[in-house]
């Protein structure tokens, strides 16, 4: 009951949060583009960091932005943590687990030297206690469904019972949304620890100027040992493209988190770093009212777009065609054989229109005007449709009335870039699910179907059939239309050393360093 | 020639040197109608001067610098900066002349009725237009152009001019009827309108040819100056995205995309942006010349 409860909000949040970083830190694996090292890391000096909009909350049940989780990595850990490529988990807190598929227990050994910021050690009180927080939360409470309970035989060894074996559970603990707190928040009342909460993370909060500035120290007892480089880090907020730019130029910024696909090329080029994102843009349609009640009109639509130059003009080149529906950078999801996403057909679209009841009134586009590739995809959406005889026009919105528009089913055409938040097709599926897919109002059941498959699958292979099986139903209704997958940018000062870009947009800034 | 003709032919005073026609402000005028005029004719024969439409996008052509083909290259979705240059004239200029024009005609029949009217009417006006100054004018057209939403257009008016419209009339009536109310109360206190009076001419004459004939120049001057600030106005509500549908070709929005490539592709925004300046000041030009003159 409480998935179904906490669905609603959950798409919400993966809607509004483009994208959401891993939590796991230590970046020791490689990721290409990267900035590489170029010789030894050097330890001290701190670096500034831009984020294009305010954290909203310290507690990650509850984040929604995309800058949070961008933040969350370096000040929380979690029992593991991610390669940089999202693909696999390594140790962190616990320093080993194993599965018992039989007895169906995830057994976490933690990590002697896993310590809070405040020098108390991490202990199986913790992580209860902190299971309970993510079991609990609004918003990502269902990603945590097969743990039926936990229990601590001993300080250091955590056990998980599992309602049912669930492969995506190691991939989800990687997460910030499992980031282990202090019991009972250290003895702080919840509201005291939220607004200036002690994790296990290479830094801790120094100081906070809310909307504003963030300033972290170097967290003394980090688990990593010799780790984190760096003595701080300080984030700025800084909304405008422009202003990013110019900050950075003037070196006032060492690190631009998510750069603007248009203005990248505005960057020195050795600047971006740049990695496909787990999100993937895509055209919605409401299916209940109005000419697109028409499957045929869908369809038409689908067929009508030339989706490599929607890639090189709508997403100036920085993107690349989406094979499926779900996002394609998330470990289960593959192209299924029968899926025709990213086909164009000019003469059949022509024909679906004639055959369909479109009369040839105006479609209206709604995109998000504050940020995001959309706007410049949503215009060049325009000719690729007219051609096909659909008359569209674009209405940028702010993403607030976007996201009310679309929740109300008041809206005809929407282009919106949704991502996963964690490296498992429950996600994407369960944002799927609630959002009735991504608000076309289409039937959910194979949806609803793919996730009780993937939630019960013990191998990888199960998860590929539950999530192929969706494609393929999402494919024959053409409700919701995969456009591109944008890539994630930052941009990095010369200076910085070991930065590697993670899918998720998420990385930990513990292997940061100065140049010497 | 007689001696009668001869004498009176001496005795003529000596021809007078033609005065010079030319009045204070008339070069004012004259350039700013040169300026004005061009932007018109560049209007009117958009089709002419330019190549293909201003919608065509060449998505694998995008951000060309300016060549033969693309006189002010093209933009970030391969669209003809220069073409679309021009057809933003129709539009700015359409919408900035109606948005003054209904203002002007409203307010000046609202500040003839408050110059002319009772003390209670009067003051009621004049508390409105209280009202409608304290208004943040930004706020108020994007609430009110979110509220009316672009539509899909009104007779010859393309989506999003119509809300434009309406906020301008809403907002800037306060002007024209403060302006033509100060006018029509100093003039209707003169000598010959009261002689006017005294001589029985009908209360609809003495206004009609007397008051409003000698209290309208300003409100006349005030309009070009208007129109400059309309342009101004409608490019930074479509920079703000708001108003104009995003691909309709308008310079505040195309100032608005070219933001993000300005360090490489800087005529983008430098083209528009000259575009706003040249046609606010040929406007603002013909205000002050014809200020000048009534001041002459």
């Amino acid at each position: 009951m409480r998935k179904s409860a906490t669905q609603a909000t959950a798409c919400g949040a993966a809607l509004t949060a483009a994208a959401l970083l891993l939590s796991g830190c230590g970046a020791s694996g490689s990721a290409s583009p990267e900035k590489s090292a170029t010789g030894p890391a050097k330890r001290g000096g701190s670096l500034a960091m831009s984020l294009g909009s305010a954290i909203d909350t310290w507690n990650p049940q509850k984040a929604l932005a995309t800058q949070s989780f961008r933040v969350f990595p370096q000040v929380y850990a979690s029992l593991l943590r991610s390669t940089p490529d999202g693909k696999k988990v390594l140790p962190a807190l616990a320093s080993s687990y194993k599965t018992d598929p039989a007895a169906k227990t995830l057994t976490f050994t933690l990590n002697p030297a896993a310590k809070f910021s405040d020098g108390k050690p991490v202990t199986s009180a913790d992580v209860k206690f902190s299971e309970g927080l993510w079991s609990k939360g609004e918003l990502y409470g269902s990603y945590f469904s097969s743990i039926k309970s936990v229990e601590t035989p001993d300080p250091k060894t955590v056990v998980f019972n599992l309602s049912q074996a669930d492969e995506t559970l190691p991939a989800v603990l990687s997460t910030a949304n499992a980031a282990v707190f202090p019991d009972n928040y250290g003895g702080k009342s919840e509201a005291a620890y939220w607004k200036k909460p002690v994790g296990a993370g290479p830094f801790m909060v120094n100081k906070e100027a809310v909307g504003q500035s963030i300033s972290l120290a170097r967290n003394p007892h980090y688990y990593r040992s010799g780790l984190p480089y760096l003595d701080g880090v300080d984030y700025k907020v800084v909304a405008d493209g422009g202003q990013q730019l110019l900050q950075f130029q003037s070196g006032a910024v060492d690190v631009v988190n998510g750069v603007e696909l248009e203005a990248a090329a505005q960057y020195p080029k050795d600047s971006i770093v740049g990695a496909p994102s787990s999100g993937v843009s895509v055209l919605t349609t409401n299916t209940k009212s109005g000419p697109l009640k028409d499957g045929r009109l869908r369809k038409a639509i689908a067929l009508a777009v030339d989706y490599k130059k929607l890639v090189a003009g709508g997403y100036v080149g920085e993107a690349s065609l989406a094979t499926s529906l779900l996002p394609q950078q998330v470990p289960g999801v593959t192209k299924c054989p029968t899926c025709t996403w990213s086909t164009t057909d000019l003469a059949e679209a022509k024909d679906l229109v004639e055959q369909s009841d479109y009369s040839g009134q105006n479609l209206e586009l709604i995109v998000s005007s504050d940020s995001g590739p959309g706007k410049l995809a949503a215009q060049a959406l325009v000719p690729m449709l007219a051609e096909a005889g659909v008359k569209v026009s674009v209405n940028p919105q702010p993403t607030s009335s976007l996201i009310d528009k679309l929740s109300k089913s008041d809206f005809q055409l929407g282009v919106i870039t949704y991502s996963a938040l964690a490296p498992t097709p429950i996600d994407p599926l369960g944002f799927l699910a609630a959002t009735g897919n991504v608000f076309s109002q289409s039937d959910p059941e194979p949806d609803n179907k793919a996730l009780v498959a993937v939630h019960a699958a013990s191998t990888p292979a199960e998860v590929k059939t539950a999530v192929q099986g969706f494609e393929a139903a999402a494919n024959a209704s053409y409700a919701v239309i995969p456009l591109a997958v944008p890539n994630a940018l930052d941009a990095v000062a010369d200076r910085v050393q070991g930065f590697v870009a993670a899918p998720y947009q998420a990385y930990c800034a513990d292997e940061l360093s100065i140049k010497n | 020639m007689t001696d009668t003709a001869k004498i009176a032919a001496e005795e003529a005073p000596p021809a007078r040197k033609p005065r010079s026609r030319r009045r204070r402000g008339d070069g004012k005028v004259a350039v700013g109608m040169v300026i004005v005029g061009l932007f018109v004719l560049a209007a009117v024969f958009a089709p002419l001067i330019t190549s293909g439409h201003p919608a065509d996008q060449d998505l694998l052509n995008r951000l060309a610098p300016p060549s033969h083909a693309h006189l002010l290259g093209t933009d970030q979705l391969g669209r003809d900066e220069w073409t679309r240059l021009v057809y933003a004239i129709r539009v700015d200029l359409r919408v900035a002349l109606l948005g003054s024009l209904i203002p002007a005609i409203l307010g000046s029949l609202i500040g003839i009725a408050a110059g002319l009217g009772s003390s209670w009417l009067d003051t009621a006006i004049m508390r409105t237009s209280d009202i409608v100054v304290s208004l943040p004018l930004f706020i108020f057209f994007i609430a009110l152009v979110g509220l009316l939403g672009p539509g899909t257009g009104f007779l010859f008016l393309g989506p999003g001019e119509l809300p434009l419209i309406i906020g301008f009339t809403v907002i800037s009536w306060v002007v024209y009827a403060r302006l033509l109310r100060s006018e029509v109360r100093r003039v209707r206190s003169m000598d010959y309108v009261r002689a006017a009076r005294l001589g029985g001419l009908p209360r609809w004459r003495v206004i009609g040819w007397h008051i409003v004939p000698n209290s309208i120049g300003q409100t006349v001057v005030y309009l070009f100056v208007d129109v400059g600030l309309a342009v101004v106005a409608i490019s930074t509500l479509s920079f703000l995205g708001v108003g104009i549908p995003i691909e309709t070709p308008e310079w505040g929005a195309m100032i608005q995309s070219g933001r993000t490539v300005i360090q490489t592709n800087w005529w983008l925004i430098a083209a528009p942006g000259a575009a706003i300046a040249l046609i606010g000041m040929g406007l603002a030009l013909i205000g002050d010349g014809l200020d000048d003159r009534i001041k002459s």
